[in-house]
């Protein structure tokens, strides 16, 4: 503690000279990172012991009984040579929550058995002390006649003797145990004999002699590849993987505060891109796996949690501290089992169950503060009235008197920042406790837990509570029941994070006057009435004051959330089991918004405001039953044989009731009268069987096969049924006899070829529908949508290849994976002339391609000194291109954005911006465009025809990265552990949707700062035009397209877990204190608040893939720290 | 073990049973058109539709009124930079082809018509139907307004008159000539005309008269001058003794007018925007109550309040002015129910137009000194209070031209006349360009501009096959 105080207090006066901590260049961040790095490379042992405690009372068993319920009901295990333990020797036992050291005692105490534990193997060995002999070797009986004596040590990857291990001559079954120290002594038939070195928990190693006599032996641990990973229908050993999936776990998944779990999977895993477009207490991110399949469908993959597929799920009703893992299904073979859902891959969650052993109890709580990441450096008021009256002048006018003060420069006049008046410091606080535990034939785990977030912006705030229960138990021995249910119940005060005219608070403030004040003298709000009626004045956008919106518009949303779902297993015999699940999903939600008649409204003085209000009850039940059976059978220990079949009904049922008000001239939401909507109901259903076979033989050769048959209620007549096959193979070149490599331990070559759906349309997309055309009293009807009997799923096949790699005993691996999608009959919304009667006709037409390379290298645990040191680094790409479109289409273009063949979807589409007219020869010599002063923006005549025309667009960028990183780094010292995650994206283009009003030449609004630097006499060499009037080409130009590439401290955190000794007085297994913090910085050019922008989370454009990655004025990120405790006893 | 195999592949076969039927869904709170039109309920419903294309907001819903009247010296926009300028781009000439208004408008005329062509194609499947022949008139009459609208503010444009199964059929249609456009109009109102009663079978219903009035009009602006008058004498109506008269909610579908646009104030999505739309800025209070917006939108200019003589006393029936000075358009003001809600309807045709339109059409027929054109413009002039014109004030047929062209701009101002009537005297460019706008610099008015672009949406969408208009 004391060298990390002085390493800090050494580095931090260097930096007090810039500004905050926040505005250090990269450079400067990284090197106190290392020094934080460095701290913790200092010499000390390792401490990690178990810390599960036992309760027993056993009266009279055998030792072999004995070891048996300590295994059963904990997560210890017994390694033992059957002569060096009396196991037939009686004993009684009764010890509650007692450590298994001293459990071990009171067995073997005075007995010729002694222990050694490490982590969780107990080693029972020969206690030399207590016997009598030592020269009855019980081997010797299966000794053949040996002629060759070979002795040596064994080792674990750490270094450390292994004792217990195994060592076998091949062939037969002579063999032998290592001692204590690992030491071993063999006599075999000849110098040219094989030795099998085992143990549990380690890839087994056969040495082949050639005559030596000593030997030196490493064995490795085996976890990764024993580990299972969840695949849907089921799990599979990692290392019999034949796809494409990433795995989270949870302490990953937490080492930053999240609100939802999609928070805490940005940057961590290679393909998976996770986008926070706002910072909105209760908001969600985007997830894109693998780039953007698709354009007009949902770009959402499928979530499934604990089995339950859910398409609309709440994401924030899932308790990110419930969830043990997250395995993400990114290629197609191992996605399409989810078949016409599974295009855009499946997010499987997996939430935390009881263990065997006693009862365990956590408490985590933390509490922390949020602050807008970063603001934008607006004009102040004084710079405000310079630009204003160059602008009036311009047009010929004189600036309202309001500037005149301002102008002449008066000091200390009214200069209001309304960034700082509508950010705020917010608090963040969370707590969640956990029961659980289980014993041979049942296990639970319940948990509880409270999340309150205030958002950084006045008037938003998020609080959840959560509840979960998970219970599996066995009925009989061969019937398996389990049950969980998730109840949550939310709250939320939303403020608008809308455009300008949706009196978005955000957009509001960066356009709002800095000439007007927030508040009266007498501290009352200023609504501003006299702000909005000189904005009218000058030709403004009419804004109320930002922070009258925040505080007096409130829009209110509460959520029940019920996630729940039972099964029942029945193995029909050894090898054959069936599985019946019943799940379900019902939420409601209460919405109510009011803005009250005393608070304006974009361009509605406060004299002029009616009340708006708006009520409404949504409610979706979402149930499944699903059957399946599984066969799985070992033939001869070298066929390995699993197959599942199985069918599955789901549906969905919406239904939303809404009010508006009928009379609404109040102040008070209580004095509506409202008038209710008709019910608005909505369903959908999906059959599906689908079926799996995996073979392998001697766990060399891996082959995998898969199809699904999906019928949707939500395609036309035509087209309900569909297939989705997929292949896949794998070799594990390492179990190869020719392949001896000892630095690496796993290689493993991966193909996959698949098909998988996207069936992200509207309930009834393929029906054309009518909507009520009434005419005064008269109830009348018209089309609304354009019918298609065709429509059906998209269609994505993907080839991917792979590659994993184990070096070092584990200490390295890494992963590599190609792949290359195609979308077929992409669901478009075709923009169809509108004299057919519609804008836009659903269809499937056109080809996407998605291809890119994914690399992840995982460092585990490397020895740095005394610091043991994890590393992620995860590096993706991907490429998006359009193959085709409509028939005869080659674009499709949508204001800003073109989705043109041959470039990625929704490009942006502008004129080129080359400079302000400076000479009248530019002038002269330029193409013909409406405005042609000195002072205005020179623009290229792309097409050559000498005049600006609506040709004279060209691509400027576009929202796909060229590629996405994440580097995650734990370091752990002592008792202390440091972990931090640095992710970011580069080589994507944003259309800064903001620079409309901000960078608005004729002054709209209040303007970047970045605009003082005009056009004028003075200053001829400016980047802006000169203010006034302007045709709108230049906010159609890449003068709004900026670099959105990024760079972004995601998290860091520090632990500290107190000493057992000290823990122990105080009964707890562990205690840990934290700091974490998310966000703290981000290295970028883009000039808004966050380069994580999506159009997919505004009102300006709608929903639309086709339009992504502009920025209208979002809810900023925050940056949050946080201090935490956790304990567990 | 075979057994267990078989027992499972029965247990899955049963719940598998269950099939088909679930996935055959319809909609549950919404129709589908395929099978709809069946019953003579259903196609009044879609006659009702028919009618409600009009209340759109790309057609007299709300952006009809900028690009007829806003658009000519009538009247101006407060403030040219709202919603993004583009209100202010129509004042002062300077729209793009992607301006929103031109493509709303554009979308919702052909929405419009699309009905028109379901009712027609449909009708004549549905047996039993006593209202047939005077829906299909109805119809005809609502598809040729249309038309004339869309071929007034575009010039050439796609003509459509069957309904499509799939919008798809629509990529190989390109513009067609304008003069096939109004023979299809023309076709539509003259068998309106027959098929329409003379009175009508629903509130603010299409009628005989107004089918006459409104081919007269179509004659007229395409100088057929002869079919003109035939038409407009068929017209039978009445001037209202007052001026007055003809506007305010007790006066809608008076006898004067011929066709009004109905719209219904109370929170049930059929009022009209007028009242907030062409309220003064800060004016709520003053003029409709305090309810909802007033956007400032529609302002009279001061060049029309001085162009009326002295003793008009039409001009403060059209015009007022707030207590702080600001002119507002006067003929749609009424408290709204809440914003937006307003209960004006939008007079289309009145009688006053017809005698107007008759006086214009003989007077083009020959000058004809103290004729039957001088005793109808007389008409309108005495109902205003002021002094019949003769000989002797209007010498000859041009003078008369323009005194028609100025008692219309009077007499009709913010009924979607004005700038409909500047391009059919060929006085658009002239007045136009002699206007001073009052609020920002009018760009140069050319030729090109006198009709508005083909919405750049469309030129996109169609891959040219819809060419832009030239200018923009």
């Amino acid at each position: 503690m004391k060298n990390k105080t002085n390493g800090k207090g050494k580095k931090i006066p260097n930096k007090k000279s810039s500004v905050s901590f926040l505005k250090f260049d990269l450079k400067m961040k990284m090197s106190f990172l290392l020094i934080i790095v460095a701290l913790f490379s200092m010499k000390a042992n390792d401490v990690t012991a178990q810390r599960t405690k036992i309760s027993l009372k056993l009266d009279n068993v055998t030792v072999t009984q004995l070891i048996d319920k300590i295994e059963n009901t904990s997560d210890y295990r017994f390694v033992y040579k059957i002569e060096d333990v009396e196991l037939k020797r009686v004993v009684s036992i009764n010890v509650k929550n007692e450590r298994i050291e001293k459990v071990l005692n009171k067995i073997f105490s005075v007995t010729a058995t002694t222990f050694n534990i490490n982590d969780k193997l107990v080693y029972l060995i020969e206690n030399k002390k207590n016997i009598k002999s030592t020269k009855d070797n019980p081997t010797a009986a299966l000794k053949t006649a040996a002629s060759f004596r070979v002795s040596g040590k064994v080792f674990d990857a750490n270094g450390n003797p292994l004792p217990g291990a195994n060592v076998l001559e091949k062939g037969t079954r002579n063999s032998v145990t290592t001692d204590v120290d690992g030491k071993f002594t063999i006599e075999v038939a000849d110098a040219k004999s094989i030795l099998v070195f085992s143990f549990i928990g380690f890839e087994a190693q056969e040495i082949v002699l050639n005559g030596k006599t000593e030997l030196t032996v490493t064995l490795t641990e085996n976890t990764s590849n024993l580990e299972e990973v969840v695949i849907g229908y089921g799990s599979q050993a990692k290392a019999k993987l034949t796809n494409s999936v990433s795995t989270l776990k949870s302490e990953d998944l937490l080492s930053s505060p999240i609100a939802s779990f999609e928070e805490g999977l940005a940057g961590q895993l290679a393909g998976v891109d996770v986008v926070q477009t706002s910072g909105n207490p209760g908001s969600s991110s985007d997830i894109n796996i693998r780039g953007v399949g698709t354009i007009t469908a949902n770009v959402q993959p499928l979530i499934v949690i604990d089995g339950f597929p859910s398409e609309n799920l709440n994401i924030n009703s899932i308790n990110p501290s419930d969830i043990e893992r997250i395995d993400i299904l990114k290629d197609a073979a191992s996605a399409a089992i989810y078949g016409s859902r599974g295009a855009n891959g499946v997010i499987l969650v997996t939430t935390k169950k009881g263990k065997m052993g006693g009862f365990k109890f956590t408490f985590d709580s933390y509490t922390g503060v949020q602050e807008v990441a970063n603001t934008i450096d607006l004009q102040d008021s004084y710079e405000r009235a310079r630009f204003v009256a160059q602008a009036t002048l311009n047009r010929g006018k004189a600036p309202i008197a309001l500037y005149q003060p301002y102008l002449i420069g008066i000091p200390g006049l009214t200069n209001t920042n309304w960034q700082d008046e509508i950010f705020r410091i917010a608090p963040i606080q969370n707590t969640s406790i956990t029961a659980s535990g289980g014993t041979e034939h049942s296990n639970y785990f319940v948990s509880g837990g409270y999340f309150s977030q205030d958002g950084t912006v006045l008037g938003s705030k998020y609080e959840r509570v959560n509840f979960r229960f998970n219970i599996n138990f066995d009925i009989t021995k061969k019937l398996k029941a389990g049950f969980n249910l998730a109840p949550t119940y939310s709250t939320r005060n939303k403020v608008s994070d809308a455009d300008h005219k949706g009196d978005g608070v955000v957009m509001t403030a960066l356009m709002a006057n800095p000439l007007f004040s927030p508040y009266n003298s007498d501290g009352s709000l200023n609504l501003s009435s006299d702000m909005m009626q000189s904005a009218v004045e000058e030709g403004q956008a009419p804004v109320e004051n930002p922070v009258a919106l925040a505080l007096l518009n409130t829009d209110k949303r509460t959520q029940w959330d019920f996630l729940g779902g039972g099964f029942l297993e029945y193995n029909l015999s050894d090898h054959l089991s069936f599985k019946s699940y019943l799940g379900a999903d019902y939420s409601s939600s209460d919405r109510n918004s009011f803005s009250p008649n005393t608070v304006g409204s974009y361009s509605v003085l406060v004299e002029n405001k009616q009340a708006n209000a708006y009520k409404s009850y949504d409610e979706r039940k979402n149930w499944m039953i699903e059957n399946t059976a599984t066969y799985e059978k070992s033939f001869n220990r070298t066929h390995n044989l699993k197959f599942i079949i199985g069918q599955s009904y789901q549906t969905e049922e919406m239904n939303t009731t809404g009010s508006s008000p009928l009379v609404a001239q109040v102040n008070d939401v209580d004095g509506v009268i409202y008038t209710e909507f008709p019910k608005f109901e909505d369903k959908w259903s999906l059959i599906s069987y689908l079926s799996r076979l995996n073979y392998d033989y001697k766990d060399k050769y891996i082959i995998s096969g898969s199809v699904r048959r999906d019928g949707s209620s939500r395609f036309g007549e035509n087209t309900k049924w569909g297939w989705f096959p997929t292949v896949s193979g794998a070799w594990r070149v390492n179990k190869e006899s020719f392949f001896k490599s000892k630095t690496i331990n796993e290689l493993k070559a991966r193909a996959s070829w698949g098909i998988t759906g996207n069936n992200g349309i509207p309930n009834y997309g393929a029906i054309p529908l009518l909507g009520a055309a009434n005419y005064g009293d008269l109830e009348g009807s018209a089309p609304i949508t354009s019918p298609n009997q065709n429509l059906s799923w998209e269609e994505t096949s993907t080839l991917d290849l792979g590659i994993d790699l184990g070096l070092f005993d584990g200490k390295l691996s890494f992963t590599a994976d190609y792949y290359n999608a195609n979308t077929n009959g992409l669901l478009l919304d075709v923009p169809v002339p509108s004299h057919s009667g519609y804008t836009t006709s659903l269809r499937n037409i056109g080809k996407v391609n998605n291809s890119g390379f994914e690399f992840a290298l995982n460092i585990n645990k490397v020895k740095l000194g005394y610091v043991k040191w994890s590393s992620t680094i995860n590096i993706s790409t991907n490429k998006n291109e359009v193959l085709e479109l409509g028939p005869d289409q080659d674009r499709i273009l949508e204001s800003y954005h073109i989705t043109e063949i041959g470039q990625p979807i929704g490009s942006y589409y502008t004129y080129r911006k080359i400079g302000v007219f400076q000479t009248q020869e530019q002038i002269n010599n330029a193409p013909t465009h409406p405005e042609m002063r000195l002072g205005d923006y020179i623009f290229a005549d792309i097409d050559g025809d000498g005049k600006i025309t609506s040709n004279d667009r060209e691509i400027s960028g576009d929202f796909f990265p060229d590629y996405t990183f994440g580097f995650s780094n734990t370091f752990k010292y002592k008792n202390f552990s440091f972990n931090f995650l640095i992710q970011g994206k580069q080589g994507y283009e944003i259309f800064n949707g903001t620079s409309f009003f901000i960078r608005n030449l004729e002054g709209w609004s209040n303007g970047h700062s970045d605009i003082n630097n005009y056009y004028s006499a003075e200053n001829p060499e400016a980047t802006y035009a000169s203010p006034g009037k302007h045709v709108k080409t230049y906010e159609q130009s890449d003068l709004f397209v900026e670099d959105g590439s990024y760079i972004r401290l995601r998290k860091v955190s520090i632990k500290y877990s107190l000493p057992e000794t000290f823990l122990e007085n105080i009964s707890l297994t562990s205690a840990t204190i934290y700091l974490s913090a998310t966000n703290l910085f981000t290295i970028t050019n883009y000039s808004g608040f966050n380069p994580e922008v999506s159009s997919r989370n505004n009102s300006f454009n709608s929903s639309q893939t086709t339009t992504p990655g502009f920025d209208y004025g979002a809810y900023p990120i925050a940056k949050t720290i946080v201090m935490g405790l956790n304990l567990s006893f | 073990m075979y057994k267990q195999i078989i027992l499972v592949i029965a247990v899955i076969g049963i719940f598998s049973s269950c099939s088909e039927e679930k996935i055959q869904l319809s909609p549950i709170s919404q129709e589908s058109s395929s099978n709809f039109y069946k019953t003579p309920e259903q196609i009044e419903q879609a006659v009702v539709g028919v009618y409600d294309g009009l209340q759109l907001s790309g057609q007299y819903g709300k952006y009809f009124i900028y690009l007829m009247e806003v658009r000519s010296d009538n009247s101006r926009q407060q403030s040219t930079t709202s919603s993004g300028g583009i209100y202010g781009d129509l004042d002062l000439f300077r729209m793009e082809a992607t301006n929103n208004i031109v493509e709303l408008a554009w979308n919702d005329c052909y929405k419009g018509i699309q009905r028109c062509n379901i009712v027609l194609n449909r009708i004549e499947s549905v047996s039993n139907n006593p209202k047939k022949n005077v829906q299909i008139g109805e119809t005809k009459f609502i598809r040729a307004l249309t038309y004339f609208n869309l071929v007034r503010l575009f010039g050439d444009v796609p003509l459509i008159t069957a309904e499509y199964d799939d919008p798809f059929e629509a990529f190989n249609l390109g513009r067609t000539p304008k003069a096939e456009v109004y023979a299809q109009i023309i076709k539509d109102l003259t068998e309106a005309s027959q098929l329409l009663e003379n009175e009508a079978i629903r509130a603010g219903g299409a009628t005989k008269n107004a089918s006459y009035a409104l081919l007269g009009k179509v004659h007229l602006t395409l100088g057929n001058t002869n079919e003109a008058i035939t038409a407009l004498k068929n017209v039978s109506g009445v001037l209202l003794p007052n001026y007055l008269d003809n506007f305010g909610i007790p006066n809608e579908n008076s006898d004067e007018s011929l066709f009004e646009v109905q719209f219904k104030k109370g929170g049930i999505g059929e009022g009209s925007p007028y009242a907030n739309l062409f309220t003064p800025s800060g004016a709520a209070a003053e003029l409709i109550g305090g309810v909802g917006s007033a956007a400032g939108d529609n302002l009279p200019t001061q060049d029309l309040y001085d162009s009326y003589q002295v003793g008009d006393l039409r001009r403060d029936v059209t015009i007022g002015k707030t207590s702080k000075g600001v002119y507002y358009t006067k003929k749609y003001l009424d408290k709204p129910f809440k914003d937006l809600d307003g209960d004006n309807n939008f007079i289309v045709l009145r009688y006053a137009d017809v005698v107007l339109m008759l006086a214009e059409a003989l007077n083009e027929q020959g000058y004809v000194a103290n004729g039957e054109a001088f005793t109808l413009l007389n008409k309108i002039r005495n109902r205003a209070g002021l002094s019949s014109f003769t000989a002797s004030n209007l010498e000859n047929q041009n003078s008369f031209r323009t005194a028609v062209v100025n008692e219309r701009r009077w007499e009709l101002a913010f009924e979607n006349h004005r700038w409909f009537d500047l391009i059919r005297t060929g006085k658009a460019i002239e007045v136009m360009n002699a206007h001073k706008s009052e609020t920002g610099v009018l760009n140069t008015v050319t030729n090109e501009k006198l009709l508005f672009p083909i919405p750049q949406s469309q030129v996109d969408a169609t891959n040219g096959k819809i060419t832009p208009n030239p200018g923009y």
